[in-house]
């Protein structure tokens, strides 16, 4: 007789500025995740800055895309388990929470219970009507003011959780969420993550989530960024400041159309006049006539608007007081990381080693997504499998600690109160 | 060689930065037989300029206390306006009026065009040299003092020369500190205003008639930029000129050597001791003459003063006409053609001059543009609007290069 074994489905969806994209995966036995389906659409201008600006024809190119995906897995969307949707712009704001639980029990040992409320206390800033919280992550506990990782088991008075808190607005986030409803999946199992996080799940090892890390992703129309140490995540934000920006003031400084601005980017000549040092590049000219344009136009225009980014990135760290520890490595991800210049200038502004960030082995059979684009749609899908486990599970690859409102935490305590006082984890 | 007769020239210092600038140039020698005088509404300001008290004017005393305007333009005009029989009693028996400016505050961006406007009625051509405020100032001071440059100055007076701090940055180290930038920003424009007025007040080597560019711009609305290099002769020896033109094309403030290769016209004054043969002038002169295109106008100056023995200075002031602005348009003109901004950015004008592959001039009015961005939500950040383009925002000039071939 035939066993037939449900596969572990998950599904992440990313809905860019540039490009929507579907990743279907299968989470094997060690909750790894690998890619059995993938679909991509151009946005075509239904989504800008980030967010959703035409509904109808977003969902549109969604439905492209996820149709391209199920049909690239073999028909396996269907059955998909948690969809894990990459959100960005929305106002989402994060700042860090601190919640404090005290140890009742009588052996005085912390339990992932206690663990659970301590992270849910950390949520206490009250936020303006409008705004939701959408991650929070762990970032490092107190036990009894002594800073540890795993407070797990560990006899304690007290515990303090810090935690890393991302909210953003409602009425923004149901764009996406409505996106994800009207094409099939029901609430109960799509959980957001925001991008920034979702890079961190996908592109960043552990050593550098150990020693420091700053992560920036220069999509084409926002940038985020993220700050983690010591394995805890201490900031993370978006600007909607992107690739496309450097188009347009390539367009509008050169005089050139944003279409050509756009090609000479992607297809390598700038790098290619960089690279070489070439001194001047021909691009097409109104009336079949070439134009000679001096490199230093392109660099003076490019060099411009990248250091102005990572400068703003730089004063938003400053701002939530979050200092980049020194041994800290810079990982550059996103489409603008393509561009040789961008990670010249990272490494000249924060001082830092920086390294081009792209999933790697995501294994699976479909390949095509070893490209920093791809970053962030990757991460979620990794997320996705976490999530999609029953909490109480051992580590996998995934970043530990990242969870969602509700619908994770509810169905945490659930199990948790089921599996009260034989929990051995 | 000719000796042209001298000029009356008169350097008037307006608002706190422009005494400033005053103060750190009245003692140099070159600026003997230039009148100076100081306009302000900060009695303080007007001690520390250098004029003589003579040719001091307090404005708006009575009621401000000498303790200025606190930054704001309307009170800064409402002062000067009070003063417009001091102003010409200042100004009278002047030749030229230079009035050196820092935008953006009260006094100055407040007070220029009245003394634009009582120079006028004195038929005193007036040339402003204005400093426009770092980026990093704020949003506020930058309208200002572009407004006032907009829609106060340009095509009225004789020429405006703004210069932009902002090119400073290219210069500066990202840690100096601000006190650092302002005092670099007043050599600078300290160093124009000498070797302009310099030129202008006597004893030319050649003929420059600075009256045919006068009266050439008078009226014409037009954008300029300043470039100035000095070398020394003990480290260049006989390079001496060449690395002065250098320097000047490196100079922070000219936006680059496209600048004068689109010029509609470019003045170069060169500043020498007295060991300046007209040899070596005119060596250097037709060096700076192949940066500039065979259409454009030039005029060249010369000076020597004792004081700048072993020096060589070489400035280059460029001109370019707004190709909008038809010779001789008049005010009524202009309130017509200033637009509700940006849509125009690709009108029939700017069509033409890039089909032509010439340098793209960017008009006042067309450095709010924000492109593809134009229908989005706005990116503010620290009250600037980061859709503009950043280069634009810094004023960076860039050189759109030139057609090579018809097909």
């Amino acid at each position: 007789m035939a066993m037939f074994k449900t596969r572990d489905i998950v599904t992440a969806i990313e809905i860019g500025t540039s490009k929507i994209c579907v990743l279907v995966g299968e989470v094997g036995e060690d909750g790894r995740v690998s890619i059995i389906g993938r679909g991509v659409a151009p946005s075509a201008g239904s989504v800008v800055k980030g967010e959703v600006e035409s509904v109808e024809n977003a969902f549109d190119r969604l439905g492209q895309a996820l149709e391209d995906a199920d049909r690239s897995s073999n028909r396996e969307l269907g059955n998909t388990g948690l969809v894990a949707i990459a959100v960005t712009g929305c106002g989402a704001e994060s700042y860090q929470g601190v919640g404090t639980v005290f140890i009742k029990s009588d052996d005085h040992k912390v339990s992932a219970r206690d663990i659970a409320d301590a992270h849910e206390n950390a949520k206490v800033q009250i936020l303006e009507p409008g705004r939701e919280i959408i991650n929070s992550s762990e970032s490092y506990f107190l036990l009894d003011g002594r800073r540890v990782r795993h407070p797990l088991n560990q006899n304690a008075a007290k515990l303090d959780a810090h935690v890393h808190i991302v909210h953003a607005l409602t009425t923004r986030m149901d764009n996406f969420r409505s996106l994800a409803r009207e094409s099939g999946f029901e609430d109960s199992m799509t959980e957001v993550v925001f991008s920034p996080l979702a890079d961190e799940c996908g592109i960043v090892s552990d050593e550098e989530r150990e020693n420091g890390v700053l992560l920036i992703d220069i999509g084409a129309g926002t940038s985020e960024f993220l700050v983690e140490y010591n394995s805890g995540i201490l900031c993370s934000g978006v600007l909607q400041i992107g690739f496309e920006h450097v188009a347009n003031d390539l367009s509008i400084g050169l005089n050139l159309p944003i279409e050509l601005c756009r090609k000479l980017l992607e297809d390598g000549s700038v790098n290619h006049m960089f690279h070489d040092r070439l001194d001047h590049l021909d691009v097409p000219d109104k009336g079949g006539r070439i134009r000679r344009i001096p490199a230093g136009s392109f660099d003076t225009v490019i060099d411009a608007r990248l250091r102005e980014l990572y400068e703003v990135v730089r004063a938003r760290i400053a701002e939530a007081n979050v200092s980049i520890a020194p041994e800290s490595v810079g990982v550059l991800t996103g489409g603008g990381a393509l561009l040789e210049r961008s990670s010249e200038l990272f490494r000249d502004v924060f001082d830092m080693s920086c390294r081009i960030g792209q999933p790697i082995e995501p294994g699976g059979a479909v390949t095509g997504i070893e490209s920093p684009r791809y970053s962030t749609v990757w991460g979620a899908l990794r997320a996705a499998a976490y999530f999609n486990r029953t909490y109480g599970a051992s580590q996998d690859g995934v970043s530990r600690v990242i969870n969602a409102v509700d619908g994770l935490l509810s169905r945490t305590r659930r199990s948790l109160e089921n599996l009260k006082g034989s929990i051995k984890v | 060689m000719e000796e042209s007769e001298k000029k009356v020239v008169t350097l008037l210092a307006l608002g706190g930065a422009g005494c400033r600038i005053l103060n750190a140039i009245s003692g140099d020698p070159a600026l003997s037989g230039i009148r100076l005088a100081a306009a302000d509404t900060d009695s303080e300001s007007l001690k520390n300029s250098g004029a003589p008290e003579a040719d001091r004017l307090l404005a708006g005393g009575v009621w401000r206390h000498g303790r200025g305007c606190g930054g704001n333009p309307i009170d800064g005009q409402r002062a000067f306006s009070h003063e417009r029989g001091n102003l010409e009693k200042l100004l009278t028996g002047a030749d030229f009026l230079f009035v050196i400016a820092g935008l953006g505050g009260g006094a100055a961006s407040g007070g220029a065009p009245v003394v634009l406007s009582v120079a006028r009625r004195m038929n005193l051509p007036v040339f402003f040299v204005v400093t426009m405020p770092f980026s990093l100032e704020g949003h506020t001071r930058r309208r200002t003092a572009e407004e006032c440059v907009a829609n106060e100055l340009v095509g009225l007076a004789d020429a405006v020369i703004p210069l932009p701090n902002d090119l400073l940055f290219s210069v500066l180290e990202p840690n100096t500190p601000l006190t650092e930038a302002y005092a670099l920003s007043d050599v600078e424009a300290g160093r124009t205003v000498v070797a302009m007025a310099r030129l202008l007040a006597a004893g030319n080597l050649m003929s420059a008639d600075f009256a045919d560019l006068s009266s050439v711009l008078r009226r014409r609305k037009c954008l300029c930029s300043v470039g100035v290099g000095v070398a020394r002769r003990e480290d260049g020896g006989a390079e001496t000129g060449m690395q002065a033109l250098e320097k000047m094309l490196a100079s922070p403030l000219l936006g680059g050597a496209g600048k004068l290769r689109s010029a509609d016209a470019v003045m170069f004054t060169l500043l020498g001791g007295p060991e300046l043969s007209l040899g070596e002038a005119k060596q250097v002169f037709e060096l700076a003459g192949r940066q500039v295109s065979p259409e454009t106008s030039l005029v060249v100056g010369a000076a020597v003063h004792e004081a700048w023995r072993g020096m060589l200075q070489l400035s280059a002031v460029t001109v370019k006409y707004d190709i909008e602005s038809a010779p001789g348009s008049d005010v009524a003109a202009r309130s017509a053609t200033r637009p509700a901004p940006v849509r125009r950015h690709k009108g029939a004008a700017v069509q033409e001059a890039a089909e032509s592959g010439d340098l793209l001039q960017p008009s006042l009015f067309e450095l709010f543009t924000r492109g593809i961005m134009e229908q989005t939500t706005r990116t503010t950040w620290r009250g600037e609007d980061l859709d503009v383009p950043a280069f634009r925002r810094r004023g960076m000039a860039i050189d759109t290069g030139e057609t090579v071939s018809g097909k």
